[in-house]
């Protein structure tokens, strides 16, 4: 009786013991967390009569007001996101151009794709757009401005102008990424001291078919999304703020 | 008073049988006119309402709400397919111009429980179910009628019409014979499964907690190979998987010293012993058990899988260097228990050609081996075998045998069902307890199988993939509750109402339960190859995906790699799971009356003491046909 106690504890042990590790294991790695549906507060733009510089040291942007805008693991189309993450936002606008400066905290710098680049992308959307929780969802037209890291490189640069780094892209869904005819939306990025800073810039009309206008007159929501190359984030796996109004500042 | 149990268990059971076709019905949603409008929201991973019911020829309106990530609504059999977005309200319109039950499920890959994001349409009066219920019964009215005809081809003929000792030598032909003896055959079927299991652990740890619908991994495991193993090669050929299995190659490589060849006699591990009290089907059916506990993971998740497959690998490799030859095979690899105990009803089986020969045979090389073969790694005893339980299909007794006394035949279903073993010396190979517990402990396993993997409730696979910890343990609960206490609590309780009707009081009720317990060996055997269709004819366009792309490096060898949702022969599904219980029924009913024959001895005590047993198989296969079609 006693050897076949033994023997049942020999047997039922290391099982157990398999049991609870593959438990915890799995336990931990299926937690993911969902883009909250939260009120986000807009972000407002300035208005400015200077020049917007795609230098992000230039004086310029520091005199520009930054909001704070949170980017959760994009989770409405596989592969899902995984990281949450906190970036800085300044916008600006003229006669001529809106520009943004996003700046967002990166370890790593990567420059090569395009699965290991990082990257990261403003959406606008007009205000009735019927995608208000997450960037694109069905039926949600709109425009989206990325930047990838791979393209913005002194290689690639040498010759041509500074649209090559950013692409403007129409879309209706996802998946539905098409690029325009004429590539308006000029970029630089630069990493500094684990962080990227980013600044895209494009004419406030456009006159190409499936362009948005992103002026003053119109109605538009905005959102963001960031790529980590090191992380292996590419396409859908990526992370994106909640859709919020774009508001320009009035003189 | 023993006699009249029969008739009123006879009569309780017609009435149980009516009023679960009478039930009176609640419709969903709101109807005006003939519209009947239903919300249905979903999330991650419930529909709610998971039923919907409605009148046969409605018009059906479907507000389909995405409560959380992007989902699709896929109707089978009425080819309906949209998809909806977070936050966002789809119309799904149609007339409901078909009745049954039709099953509903996600199409756009929502998150790593997509496959069993399922929903039920019940369009009522559901007629498929009642003609089912009805032949149901015609085939259990037609056992009755054979049973009662007490006479010599009733007794040795199955179903009155195929000689119970029937065989069909398949080795009596030259080249199945070389085949067999070659020492390449089947460990060169063992190592194309490598190739293939190498791939599926690359892909599986490449894939990581991804969803497993586009995973390499976890498609060829759990619904290309699953499926195979339970509708195919368990039924037909019992442990036709374990004969090219290549779980235990590397373990068997160290104790031999050659991959092919015949290598040293005495193995390098320790060769142990494995402890005589455990040499049965418990510690299968208790690691097996243990394993489903994390079905909610493994079956859908790439690392889970990995994770999985590298353990049960492992524990193979650690074995076979402590105990002697396949140990882990008979005693601990998880889908060994059920392959063994259903490898009873295969078609096929391998025996000693003529006992005599083996009989003055010494030394039987087919168990201690010789230069030609290794002695049988299953620790059987090929040389008076005559139950399959044990037996991994090696053929190594085929290239061991120096008389060539060896066969593979083709025979009945179920043969080995009625077979006791010969040996006194045996302690292991013997029907007991343990083999029928196994068999119980698989109803049980299927039934929670198939309610979250294909069942309307999001609650349970909230409990599977253990949203709370308190969920998960009363699932946990749950769970063992039906497999070990409720399934073989009602069966002991139909075992004793046999005893009782037979009116035999010398029979001890521990042998009712374990005799009565093969019965349910063929209806298990059908069940789960009912359960195993519908998940390949939904599931399986999702293998024509990844065999495209076997690694997700975005190849499209055979042009199919898109990951998209094509369920094939939905409408079919029914049919065949009906078919497949019909089928389980006979040959259960078929062999169940002669236990009772063999338990109670007089003709009119077995068929007194059958009907409670008779009774239980009966409702057993209407339960699963409510599941499967209710």
């Amino acid at each position: 009786m006693k050897s076949s106690l033994r023997t049942a504890l020999w047997f039922s042990i290391p099982l157990l013991l398999f049991a609870i590790v593959f438990f915890v294991a799995m336990r931990a790695m299926t937690r993911d967390q969902l883009v909250g549906v939260t009120e986000e507060p807009p972000i407002t733009i300035t208005n400015t009569d200077s020049d917007m510089p795609l230098d992000h040291s230039d004086e310029f942007w520091s005199g520009i007001p930054a909001a704070t805008v949170h980017l959760w693991p994009q989770n409405a189309r596989v592969p899902y996101g995984t990281e949450e993450r906190d970036i800085i936002v300044r916008g600006a606008y003229n006669d001529q151009d809106i520009a943004f400066l996003l700046e967002f905290e990166d370890e790593t710098e990567n420059r090569e794709g395009p699965l290991n680049r990082d990257a990261c992308a403003v959406f606008f959307g007009p205000a009735d757009s019927p995608a208000t929780a997450q960037m694109m969802g069905h039926g949600g037209t709109g425009n989206i401005w990325h930047w990838v890291g791979d393209q913005d490189t002194e290689s690639r640069q040498a010759g041509r102008d500074s649209t090559w780094a950013v692409l403007e892209l129409f879309a209706t869904g996802p998946g539905t990424q098409t690029p325009l005819a004429m590539q308006n939306v000029s970029g630089r990025g630069e990493h500094e001291d684990g962080r990227w800073y980013v600044v895209v810039k494009r004419a406030l009309q456009s006159q190409q078919q499936d362009a948005l206008p992103v002026a003053p007159t119109e109605q538009l929501l905005i959102s963001f999304s960031t790529w980590d190359g090191a992380k292996v984030e590419a396409m859908a796996r990526k992370s994106i703020s909640i859709m919020t109004n774009l508001v320009f500042e009035q003189n | 008073m023993p006699r009249s149990i029969s008739p009123i268990l006879a009569a309780l059971a017609v009435i149980c049988t009516i009023t679960s076709c009478s039930k009176s019905v609640e419709f969903s949603g709101e109807l005006v006119g003939n519209r009947r409008t239903v919300e249905v929201h979903v999330r991650r991973f419930a529909y709610e309402p998971g039923i919907i019911t409605v009148r046969r020829g409605e018009t059906v309106v479907i507000k389909l709400v995405s409560d959380d990530v992007a989902h699709g609504f896929y109707l089978f059999d009425y080819g309906l397919n949209t998809y909806v977005d977070p936050g966002e309200t789809r119309i799904i319109g149609f007339v409901a111009d078909k009745p049954g039950r039709f099953s509903f499920r996600c199409s756009r890959t929502c998150g790593w429980m997509n496959p069993y994001l399922y929903g039920y349409l019940r369009v009522v009066p559901n007629r498929r179910y009642h003609a089912g219920i009805a032949l149901v019964l015609l085939v259990a009215v037609g056992s009755l009628l054979l049973s009662v005809r007490n006479n010599k081809k009733r007794r040795e003929f199955l179903f009155g019409l195929i000689p119970l000792n029937w065989r069909f030598e398949l080795t009596k032909y030259k080249p199945v014979r070389k085949l067999f003896r070659s020492r390449w055959f089947p460990t060169g079927l063992i190592l194309v499964n490598l190739v293939i299991f190498a791939a599926i652990l690359i892909s599986a740890w490449m894939g990581g907690v991804s969803p497993g619908n586009a995973n390499f991994g976890v498609m060829i495991t759990w619904v290309f190979w699953w499926v195979l193993l339970m509708t195919i090669f368990v039924p037909l050929a019992g442990r036709f998987w374990c004969m090219m299995c290549p779980f235990p190659l590397l373990g068997d490589w160290i104790q031999r010293g050659k991959l092919i060849g015949v290598g040293r006699e005495k193995s390098w591990g320790l060769n142990k012993k494995w402890p005589k009290k455990f040499r049965n089907l418990w510690p299968l059916t208790l690691v097996f058990f243990v394993t489903t506990l994390f079905f909610g993971f493994f079956t859908v998740l790439p690392i889970a899988t990995f994770a999985l497959l590298v353990i049960v690998v492992g524990v193979a490799i650690a074995m076979a260097l402590i105990f002697e030859k396949r140990t882990f095979c008979l005693y601990i690899c998880p889908v060994s228990g059920f392959q063994g105990l259903y490898a009873n009803f295969a078609a096929v089986e391998v025996r000693a050609k003529d006992l005599d020969v083996c009989k003055a045979h010494r030394p039987k090389t087919c168990y201690v081996g010789n230069e030609d073969g290794y002695g049988c790694p299953w620790l059987e005893h090929p040389y008076d075998m005559n139950r399959n339980t044990y037996c991994g299909l090696c053929f190594e007794c085929f290239k061991s045998c120096p008389y060539d006394n060896m066969a593979f035949n083709i025979r009945p279903f179920g043969t080995d069902l009625l077979t006791e073993r010969k040996r006194t010396d045996d302690v292991y190979n013997r029907r007991s307890t343990d083999e029928a517990f196994k068999g119980l402990t698989m109803v049980g396993i299927l039934v929670v199988f198939f309610l979250v993997m294909q069942g309307p409730y999001g609650w349970l696979r909230d409990m599977v993939r253990v949203e709370t910890l308190k969920g998960y343990w009363q699932f946990v609960a749950g769970y063992t509750a039906i497999s070990f206490l409720l399934v073989p609590g009602l069966f002991l309780g139909a075992s004793w109402l046999s005893k009782l009707a037979s009116g035999i009081r010398d029979v001890p009720l521990k042998k009712v339960f374990v005799e009565f317990s093969y019965c349910l060996i063929p209806l298990g055997v059908a069940r789960w190859a009912a359960f195993s269709v519908a998940v390949m004819f939904v599931n399986g366009s999702y293998v024509t995906n990844v065999i495209s792309d076997p690694l997700s490096l975005g190849w499209n060898l055979f042009g199919t790699a898109e990951p998209v949702f094509r369920p094939f022969w939905t409408g079919a599904i029914p049919y065949f799971q009906t078919l497949l219980l019909l089928i389980g029924l006979a040959f259960s009913l078929e062999y169940g009356y002669r236990f009772a024959e063999k338990l109670f001895g007089s003709s009119a005590a077995a068929k007194r003491g059958w009907i409670p047993m008779f009774l239980f198989l009966v409702g057993l296969s209407i339960s699963f046909l409510w599941l499967f079609e209710g």
